[in-house]
């Protein structure tokens, strides 16, 4: 006992089907909701709703999560067909990366968990990060080329903008329902297995590596947010809850805190694996090191405002 | 691929997570790996998973054709991948932590750093907890410190001792109304015996801990009590143990901290519920 790294297969088992079961009903609602977006959804309308202005349908659609609260296991299928449906794609990354944390579910956690600890400054701070970095990730990509962003299937989506199942069925209601289901069929188990391999990664740190080793990082404000940022990456929590764990990092500045609960929901081994079904591997990684660098800067620098 | 062979591996795999889902709900295994919240979410995802599976079994050909344009090979590798490691994990796990995991995570010993509650500020008048002692799914605590006037009260057992929850002596370190019901008082805790990591000068004590479980049994963090026994247990680490002493709350590096002195320790069973919420 006491060594860095310990595995044990039925302790690893027991915490990669705990996540499995956590996040999997959300996966799954996430994906039956694609599957109507893909079949109900008329295209081109989420384009027309948002402002012709592309920076403020970026302003507009890091807001869209007050609207329609999701997580970030459920939010990565929707973009997509949103994308197939003709949401610019800097939208629908700057939806995907604000949703998980501009949420009025995310707000109450993160208000009630922080209880005694700064509440209000912590949730707005919170929310107003999130909200700014996936705005600024929107504007980056809105100015890239999208084969430097998406996978060239999901290009292909885009161009034939009736989506991957090659439109409505035939059939009126009828036929749109079986669509539906073979969107949202084929769209969880693409998903599913890119989470499988997030929950395993996670499960594999959660179990295995001694978190004492973490602590003594606290006591430097870089170290310890780069640490938590890192922690927040490696437990890969759902941002509905994930408010309740930092908090009890007690011997950590509320900077470190801060950084965990912004970067967790946007970047972790799970969204990883998940964004890889989407989004080119090279760009998945520089958004990871990008999000991680700038929101390290951010939240070390909110030290002047005394946090 | 073809049309039939897509149509049964994803028939059967959606089959095969709903069955995982479904009989972990019914055999009440759910308990173990999420919180009581999030337990329905499961079993609905099983239901909606085997009616899927059966949709896509009847299903007309067109609502099918595009994933079946993949190969045969990719198709069941991904099948594979999905359903493998979930076989894997739901046949080769005891349902519970064993000691390398938990002694992997930082244990909780101060209220700070337990989760959703709230640290009394200073000058606070005492009572006023606005978080509530955690749920210990017995409802032993819960009906135990619901009392009136802000007042928390733990029961006694049959042999005058305070029955009180690991939980409840962090409390009791940060708030003296729920102290003096402890402090040099025979007190009886129930928890699983685990090494003392911190805090541990003559090497004497162990802890006693309990599971606090936010969402999922992932994120599950041992609340710890330090114990210092009559005779170390010769007891397995991860043993359930009722543990009987006098509770003392030292000063130990300026704060106080909670501790059970002069304790007996016996073995005993898992309560109905192991984890507190």
């Amino acid at each position: 006992m006491g060594g860095a790294f310990q595995f044990s297969l039925s302790d690893f088992s027991f915490a990669f089907l705990s996540i499995l079961l956590e996040g999997l009903p959300f996966l799954l609602l996430g994906t039956m909701i694609a599957g109507v977006i893909d079949q109900f959804l008329p295209v081109r309308l989420m384009a027309r709703l948002l402002p012709r202005n592309a920076y403020a349908g970026m302003l507009v659609s890091g807001l869209l999560g007050i609207l329609f609260p999701i997580c970030e296991c459920g939010v990565v299928p929707i973009i997509r067909r949103l994308m197939a449906k003709g949401l610019p794609p800097a939208n629908a990354i700057t939806y995907m990366l604000a949703a998980p944390i501009v949420n009025p579910i995310v707000a109450a956690s993160t208000f009630a968990a922080f209880r005694g600890q700064s509440p209000l400054e912590i949730t707005f701070l919170r929310l107003g990060l999130g909200y700014g970095v996936a705005v600024a990730v929107g504007i980056v990509v809105h100015n890239l080329p999208l084969r430097r962003v998406l996978r060239a299937e999901v290009i292909a989506d885009i161009a034939q903008p009736q989506g991957l199942s090659g439109g409505a069925v035939a059939g009126g209601t009828v036929g749109r329902l079986w669509g539906a289901l073979a969107v949202c069929v084929g769209d969880f188990l693409s998903m599913t297995v890119y989470f499988v391999l997030g929950a395993a990664a996670a499960a594999l740190f959660n179990t295995s590596v001694n978190q004492d080793f973490i602590v003594p990082l606290a006591t430097n404000d870089w170290l310890a947010t780069g640490s938590l940022m890192t922690l927040a990456a490696l437990l890969s929590l759902c941002s509905t809850t994930d408010a309740f764990i930092a908090a009890t990092f007690s011997m950590f500045p509320a900077v470190a805190k801060l950084a965990f609960l912004v970067f967790g929901p946007l970047v972790s081994l799970k969204l990883v694996f998940l964004y890889s079904s989407v989004f080119r591997k090279s760009f998945v990684l520089g958004l990871a090191a990008g999000l991680f660098v700038a929101i390290c800067l951010l939240c070390i620098r909110l030290r002047v405002i005394g946090l | 691929m073809t049309s039939m062979l897509h149509r049964f591996l994803t028939a059967g795999v959606l089959a095969v997570w709903g069955a995982v889902l479904l009989t972990i709900y019914f055999t009440g295994r759910i308990c173990a790996y999420l919180h009581p919240n999030f337990q329905p979410f499961a079993l609905v995802a099983g239901c909606l998973l085997v009616c899927f599976a059966f949709l896509v079994l009847i299903a007309p050909p067109t609502a099918n054709a595009h994933a079946a344009a993949r190969s045969s090979v990719w198709g069941v590798l991904t099948s594979l991948l999905l359903v493998a490691p979930l076989l894997l994990a739901f046949t080769n796990t005891l349902d519970s932590f064993g000691a390398s995991a938990v002694a992997n995570r930082v244990y909780v010993q101060n209220l700070a750093q337990l989760p959703g509650a709230q640290v009394p500020a200073v000058g606070q008048p005492s009572g006023t907890v606005e978080a509530p002692l955690p749920d210990d799914g017995s409802g032993t605590s819960q009906s135990a410190n619901t009392a009136q006037d802000d007042k928390y009260l733990l029961p006694k057992n049959k042999q005058g001792q305070v029955r009180a929850q690991v939980v409840d002596f962090l409390y009791a370190a940060q708030l003296p109304e729920i102290r003096e019901q402890l402090e040099n008082k025979p007190v009886e805790v129930i928890g699983q015996l685990m090494p003392a990591k911190t805090n541990n000068p003559k090497g004497n004590r162990f802890v006693v801990i309990r599971m606090m479980m936010t969402c999922c049994a992932a994120d599950a963090q041992p609340i710890a009590l330090p114990i210092e026994p009559q005779h170390a247990p010769d007891l397995p680490d991860m043993t359930w143990i009722r543990v009987t002493g006098k509770a003392a709350f030292p000063l130990e590096g300026g704060q106080r901290k909670p501790l059970i002195q002069n304790a007996s320790v016996e073995k005993t069973d898992a309560p109905d519920d192991p984890y507190l919420y």
